[in-house]
């Protein structure tokens, strides 16, 4: 076998206080090479069924993986998974910034915690140290105010903190983890976890930068850069415009999420929300994650309103605070996108809660009784800049809704659960299945639920065959190019599920699929190869490469099951097999009957039971997950 | 010459290759391009010439974020 690193692990028992450390050898860390599978070997080895998401014994593990921190764009990422409050299922949420290559700078795989801490404490590393200190000071204080604290006691601005804000403490259950005031583990509530734990961050020192084991090779995948990025126009409209760059072509289109879901036409304020105009208003700089020439962080400011240490919307914020909601104002996302920065909460969720009880609100189902007094109507930025606040307090209303939408709509009754657009309990983010399908079936069959990063979207398969998107998803074994995006048929199927395994493997090596991916991104599966063997030395190939993400899925899956979940949770919510109701998508629906028997065919080539939807004994046998039978 | 780029009108220089189009639009190679209906190769971009009243389609592929 070709050389793979060790993995360090540290484990840390908030019950007792104590901080141990542990390594997993090579061999068996090559099967689960960081990220999410790493975390859910480590879960899965630790915790068995049934825990309380919010109770000691649930497991939060932060990982990272053996190409973290190597001086290329697009790998200092971060997993969190934990068991998630919001969902009950596995939760799994991928964050960037410079936290992720600075806790494998100090040579760290990965960090489990259990237990509860009896007083709010906070996780401090540096190289081979680590000890926790108190965080009663910071307990109660936004994330902007912490971070000054912590900076200030440990005298040093060589840090940097992944942390939970208020929203954590108040077990609000999407709470984020947030480092850098601005970059988040956004989804499935790991930050109520941490809550729950009363951990309030986790502060590691900058170590020496990483090198490759041959910096020769790996100079093929960093020369001439700026030429790459230029030359691939998505990825320099992210430089350019941010993600939000879409915005307004998605409305164009008529698939920009509008009303919580009702539209895909936003004709009142697509303009206003897009990554031109935020270009061309309140941005301030660009900003990137450790060693990433793409930058596609915006930095806004708004004097006396919005400052610019909590970063900038991103597309889903922009869509999820401003469409979900009917809101065209930029100003209003922007200071939307500070105060859930601030508090730390998923903005994705966060916004389509407030749409949620928006559209509750308008039907009837719920009244100015149950709000106090409010009016929480579409298009009504001041009330939603309101209920962010009280979600994250848990005041009032912002109680209930800090549930996020499905629980909240199960307490609430009447019709309000279809209101609630949610899959397995995880609201869905701003990409529309009517419009990408493939998406919508991974969103369905996904074991964290909805997710828009989880395989390659359908609108790529436009492009002709000889292109080289197309060349690059041959190379993962798919070959078809589309006329009409919108269809779903049986090699779309196909499509979802490999790109789905590409994309859970760079969630276990936790690289950004903006830079690393199967097709558009700025390098492809070749150059995926050349770091894997230029950066540490691992000499694999792309079938055991696709095989690290199917077992990563896997594992999820077997998690699931273990609490009870089956094919039951894989539809979409009802409304998406209506017709749209306006703009150019008018009349465009999912065909049930359709989407049901594309199901059923993932379920067979991902060779899962069709009678459950979950793993067969045989499926994680091929996958080397033999000791989860035992 | 005139043409039609998703149902509009265009003015387009005569001779112009789907390249040229793609181009004066501002437009990468990263597109679909269908010519009367016909979906090009990429490959045929700089050299598949248009010719008067020749209908395209052009379309630019929204991918996640
Ligand atoms: S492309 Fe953007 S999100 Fe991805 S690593 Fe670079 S700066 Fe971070």
């Amino acid at each position: 076998m070709s050389f793979f690193p060790d993995a360090n692990i540290l484990h840390v028992d908030l019950n007792q206080l104590k901080i141990i450390r542990k390594t997993i050898p090579g061999e068996t860390y090559s099967l689960y090479p960081g990220g999410g599978a790493l975390a859910l070997y480590l879960i899965l080895q630790g915790m068995g069924a049934g825990v309380d998401p919010l109770g000691p014994e649930n497991m939060l593990v932060f990982a990272v993986s053996p190409l973290t921190g190597l001086p290329v764009s697009g790998q200092s990422r971060m997993v969190v998974s934990t068991r998630s409050p919001l969902t009950g299922a596995i939760g799994e949420s991928q964050g960037g910034g410079f936290f992720p290559a600075a806790l494998k700078g100090n040579g760290w795989d990965a960090v489990v915690f259990t237990g509860r801490a009896p007083k709010p404490v906070y996780l401090e590393i540096k190289g081979s140290e680590a000890r926790l200190r108190p965080a009663e000071h910071l307990w109660g204080r936004v994330t902007g105010e912490a971070e000054d604290l912590i900076r200030e006691e440990l005298g040093t601005k060589n840090i940097e903190i992944a942390q939970i804000g208020p929203a954590g403490e108040n077990l609000v259950r999407f709470a984020c983890i947030i480092n850098r005031c601005s970059r988040a583990n956004g989804r499935t509530g790991c930050g109520a976890v941490m809550g729950s734990k009363n951990l309030k961050a986790v502060v590691v020192h900058k170590s020496k930068p990483r090198m490759p084991v041959d910096p020769v090779e790996f100079r093929y995948l960093t020369r001439n850069i700026s030429k790459r990025i230029n030359e691939n126009s998505i990825v320099y409209s992210l430089k350019k415009f941010g993600t939000a760059g879409n915005i307004k072509d998605n409305h164009e289109a008529g698939f920009l999420a509008t009303r919580n879901f009702t539209s895909g036409w936003f004709p009142e304020g697509a303009e206003n929300l897009s990554g031109d105009n935020i270009a061309a208003t309140i941005l301030k700089k660009t900003d990137t994650c450790y060693a990433c020439s793409v930058r596609c962080k915006r930095v806004v400011a708004i004097p006396g309103k919005v400052d610019s240490r909590y970063g900038g919307p991103e597309y889903e914020t922009c869509a999820a605070m401003g469409s979900y909601c009917g809101i065209g104002s930029l100003e209003a996302v922007a200071m939307a996108n500070q105060l859930c920065n601030m508090y730390g909460l998923d903005t994705i969720s966060c916004g389509a809660t407030i749409a949620f009880a928006m559209e509750c609100y308008e039907r009837g189902i719920l009244t100015s009784a149950d709000t106090g007094g409010m009016a929480p109507k579409f298009g009504d930025a001041a009330v939603m800049l309101k209920l962010i606040e009280m979600i994250a307090k848990r005041e009032g209303i912002g109680d209930l809704l800090a549930e996020g939408s499905l629980r909240a709509a199960r307490k609430i009754g009447k019709e309000a659960e279809y209101l609630s657009l949610t899959l397995k309990g995880l609201e869905i983010p701003a990409h529309m299945p009517q419009f990408k399908p493939a998406v919508g079936l991974i969103y369905a069959v996904n074991p964290y639920g909805a997710d828009h990063q989880s395989s390659e979207h359908d609108t790529v398969l436009t492009l002709p065959p000889d292109s080289v998107e197309g060349e690059r998803l041959a190379r993962i074994g798919f070959r078809k190019s589309y006329d009409n995006p919108l269809e779903l048929d049986a090699d779309k199927v196909r499509f979802a599920f490999l790109t789905q395994c590409f994309y859970s493997l760079t969630d276990t090596l936790c690289l950004c699929q903006f830079v690393w991916g199967p097709s558009w991104q700025l390098y492809g599966p070749e150059e995926l190869l050349v770091f894997c063997r230029s950066g540490i030395g691992w000499e694999t190939t792309m079938e055991d490469l696709m095989r690290i993400g199917e077992r990563h899925i896997n594992m999820m899956r077997y998690f699931n099951a273990r609490e009870g979940f089956n094919k039951e949770q894989d539809s979409l919510p009802k409304r998406f097999f209506q017709p749209l109701p306006d703009g150019p998508s008018k009349g465009v629906k999912i065909e049930e009957d359709k989407f049901k028997e594309a199901v059923g065919q993932y379920y067979q080539l991902a060779g899962w039971d069709p009678t459950t939807g979950n793993p067969t004994a045989a499926k994680l046998k091929e996958l080397s997950l033999d000791w989860l039978l035992e | 010459m005139e043409i039609s780029i998703n149902n509009k009108i265009y003015k387009a220089k005569d001779n112009s290759t789907v390249m040229d189009i793609l181009n004066d639009l501002g437009f990468s190679r990263q597109v679909a391009v269908w010519v009367n209906e016909y979906k090009l190769l990429q490959k045929e971009y700089p050299t598949y010439r248009l010719q008067p009243g020749d209908k395209l389609k052009i379309i630019k592929p929204l991918v996640g974020g």
